[in-house]
């Protein structure tokens, strides 16, 4: 599981994130809602190692072995070597390369290697439109086949804890439910995932837990089924008004 | 012009006036010395005019030198002093102009290499000319010239290298090749004719290269190939533009005035170890000054530049939105004619159909939601009727004139504006910059105060009012793309496109995104969106065209087209909710 304890972090003099707490362990899904700037990616960088925390922050994580490691102030590859991986917004695909070379890219971590074929099978498993398209260059397919590549190449990394930045950005409704579908099974491996959406009504339905976070600070938490009643969750996340539309 | 500008001009007067009086009372070395500051100032500040903006590295500078050099050894005997000078800025010219319609579609590592054979080229041309027709490789110049009258002449010429770069900086072609410089596919969005802008810049510095070889030619008496085209003036003043700032208008200055200098001194001091002193010098500049001299100063200065250039605008701001969109509104007149056709439209990527025979109509003030799967060709399509690709077959018209086969820069001229699925804002730039960029390229443009104007009301209008001198890297993700609406608006289009711009915003915030849209079409604009939104195309869209694999499987108001059983399959899924 991962525990992140007092995080908070600055761009300048901008507060982005004030003191935020959160775990997630293993075969659990938790779910970050929150208006757009909010601090979520900020957050998700943060324990990705790619933004530093402000002094005070604990970083947590402990894996399979059960021995527990300290990420505060790790580098980022250090921290994907100790098995968090992060799809940032926007995918970060190599566009360059094949969707193959995308994806061993992902096993290039120390604790990938040794199973690199046998999770390269797994990935292509979840997401079997990936498998025609092997030699393919990524830039010139579709957005929402990028996606599948971006989540792939982090699954590759055989990683314990899976950060996602808002995976559902540009993909189709049906591809959307799958992916939905996906998570859920990648839960069933063990991994647990931290996910920052703005299809606040799906993520909540398959999440177990959910965290609401306000101007940089955690505001309300608790299971998924409950926020999902919640009024005030969904006045502010699910747009009642968006719902009535959709409806009538 | 203001009082800063008027200190500005009568201290450039000044330091001008002193540098002229330097051969009076200088003589023998420190009169070299002036002139070796004073070319190599002209050269890197010519470089940096078109290299700076453009990010395209050239290391054409020998090349041009050597030509107006040889321009000056042929016609010395013949001319005077001052039409040599045309002369040569005349060859200068027209070899720019040549060479640069042939190349300056390349980009990136392809055009400095092929910038370096350039030089290589000439060089190799006036070799063989000068061995086989004119009977010997050198050429003696008997020019009637001293260094001061060289030294003077190197004067006049960086006053107008800075002048013209002075002005350029101020003018629609210096905005449209910083804007190039970010993103060249932005630019022709934006109604940027990128080549002729690029062009145009390549040819006035090389101009002023080739003046610069014809003035220095009398400095050498003799010339030949290998001296008039050394290759290590181009190296030399790249690293001096560099090492200065390329981005500014002084930064080469900056690079120049120490690095000759130093040259100077490695000379007089080591002169047997002259390259590997300088190799360590050079490791250790790059070590401790990443970003220039200039980067250094802005690194101080910058701060409280930024605090002056806030001040308050939002009142007028309001006085001018209504007249944003007052071109869509001229031409709403009684008119059913489609605006945007598209007939039998086909694009393939190799073996990848990615459109295939796709026909709709655009009416006119309506939203067409263009959806389907991830891949099915939507994106494809909006890059066809944009002109960032061109189509195999079929026919777009845009009011019933054909436009499939025009560049993109003239389609965004003719009211077609877009937003890019993964933004694409200009990061360096501030919000208000990215803005003017769209208002500056279309009929009639937009530029100076009034530009100014409508950008802070375009930024308001989208909800970026407190973002104004903010630069657009710094804005988080949704802000982005609110800029890119914004930039998109100011080419006040007929038709925009919209690709997934409403994507990636929360139910709360879809709600205003949907309102802004309905109120652009309210407004006169007609509108296509690519969306999987399914609340924003329902509310929002009076017709839909569904796509699969590039082609047409749907088309109708979304209540019908949604519940299509063959728009379920491929691409809603069952509902569940």
């Amino acid at each position: 599981m991962i525990e992140v304890a007092g995080v908070s972090a600055f761009y300048g003099k901008h507060c982005a994130l004030d003191g935020v707490s959160l775990t997630v362990t293993r075969g659990e899904i938790v779910v970050i809602l929150g208006a757009n700037g909010a601090g979520k990616t900020t957050l998700l960088k943060v324990i990705g190692g790619l933004v530093p925390a402000a002094p005070g922050a604990r970083i947590f994580i402990s894996g399979a072995d059960l021995v527990c490691r300290d990420l505060t102030g790790t580098a980022a590859h250090r921290i994907v070597e100790a098995g968090v991986a992060l799809v940032p917004e926007g995918r970060g695909i190599f566009g360059e390369l094949t969707v193959r070379e995308n994806l061993l890219l992902g096993a290039y971590p120390a604790r990938a290697r040794a199973n690199e074929a046998s999770n390269l099978n797994m990935v292509l498993g979840l997401f079997p439109p990936l498998q025609e398209r092997l030699r393919q260059t990524v830039r010139t397919m579709s957005g929402g086949e990028q996606q599948m590549v971006a989540i792939g190449r982090a699954l590759m990394s055989a990683p314990e804890i899976l950060l996602l930045d808002e995976p559902s950005l540009g993909l189709s409704p049906i591809m959307c439910k799958e992916l939905f579908q996906i998570l859920a099974r990648i839960r069933t491996a063990g991994l647990g995932i931290l996910l920052v959406e703005q299809n606040a009504k799906q993520s909540l339905k398959i999440a177990d837990r959910g965290y609401l976070i306000e101007s940089g600070r955690i505001v309300g938490a608790g299971t998924g089924a409950a926020l999902k009643d919640d009024p005030a969750v969904q006045r502010a996340y699910l747009g009642a008004s968006a719902v009535h539309v959709a409806a009538s | 012009m203001s009082v800063l500008g008027v200190a500005y001009a009568a201290a450039a007067i000044a330091v001008t006036a002193a540098l002229a009086a330097v051969p009076l009372v200088a003589s023998g070395y420190h009169l070299a010395l002036g002139i070796s500051l004073l070319y190599f100032t002209v050269l890197a500040t010519a470089w940096a005019l078109f290299s700076g903006p453009t990010h395209y590295i050239s290391l054409a500078t020998a090349a041009f030198f050597g030509i107006g050099a040889y321009t000056t050894a042929v016609l010395t005997d013949f001319l005077p002093w001052p039409l040599v000078l045309v002369a040569a800025a005349a060859v200068g010219l027209v070899v720019a102009l040549i060479v640069g319609l042939s190349t300056l579609r390349l980009s990136g590592i392809y055009f400095v290499i092929f910038s370096f054979g350039l030089a290589e080229f000439i060089r190799q041309l006036v070799t063989w000319y000068e061995v086989n027709i004119h009977g010997s490789v050198g050429r003696y110049i008997f020019a009637e010239t001293t260094s001061e009258g060289i030294y003077w002449r190197l004067l006049v010429l960086m006053a107008m290298v800075l002048g013209a770069g002075w002005l350029i900086r101020q003018s629609r072609l210096g905005l449209a090749v910083r804007v190039i410089g970010q993103d060249e596919t932005v630019a022709r969005h934006c109604g940027i004719d990128a080549t002729r802008a690029k062009l145009a810049l390549f040819a006035l510095s090389a101009v002023f290269m080739t003046v610069t070889g014809a003035i220095m030619a009398p400095r050498w008496t003799y010339i030949d190939p290998a001296i008039a085209f050394n290759p290590v003036l181009s190296f030399e003043v790249v690293i001096m533009a560099l090492f200065g700032g390329a981005g500014t208008l002084l930064g080469p200055l900056l690079g120049a005035v120490p690095l000759v200098l130093l040259f100077e001194l490695l000379i007089g001091n080591f002169p047997n170890y002259f390259s590997i002193v300088l190799g360590t010098v050079f490791v250790l500049i790059v070590y401790a000054l990443p970003h220039g001299v200039i980067g250094l100063l802005e690194a101080k200065l910058l701060p409280l530049r930024r605090a002056a250039l806030v001040t308050g605008m939002s009142s007028f701001a309001e006085k001018v939105m209504g007249q944003v969109w007052s071109r869509a509104a001229d031409r709403t007149a009684a008119n059913d004619a489609p605006v945007l056709q598209l007939d039998n439209v086909r694009k393939a990527f190799g073996g990848l159909v990615a459109v295939d025979s796709l026909s709709f109509d655009l009416r006119r003030g309506e939203i067409l939601g263009l959806i389907g799967p991830n891949g099915s060709g939507k994106t494809t399509a909006l890059n066809l009727i944009s002109g960032a690709i061109t189509l195999d077959s079929g026919d777009i018209k845009l009011e019933g004139c054909p436009i499939a086969m025009l560049p993109a820069h003239h389609i965004a001229q003719r009211g077609v504006a877009r937003t890019f699925q993964l933004v694409r804002v200009l990061g360096a730039s501030t919000c208000l910059e990215n803005v003017i960029a769209g208002l500056a390229f279309h009929a009639p443009p937009l530029w100076g105060r009034e530009a100014e104007h409508r950008g802070r009301a375009l930024l308001s209008r989208v909800g970026l009012d407190e973002k104004i001198d903010t630069p657009a890297g710094q804005l988080t993700y949704i802000d982005q793309k609110r800029l890119e609406l914004a930039r998109a608006l100011a080419l006040a289009p007929d038709v925009m496109l919209l690709d997934e711009w409403l994507a990636g915003l929360n139910p709360s915030e879809l709600q205003v995104g949907i309102a802004l849209v309905n109120a652009l079409r309210e407004e006169g604009l007609t509108i296509i969106i690519v969306e999987h939104v399914m609340d924003a195309i329902r509310s929002l869209c009076d017709h839909c065209v569904v796509m699969n694999t590039g082609r047409k499987i749907a088309e109708g108001p979304p209540a019908i087209v949604l519940a299509d059983r063959d728009v379920i399959r491929a691409y809603l899924g069952d509902a569940d909710d």
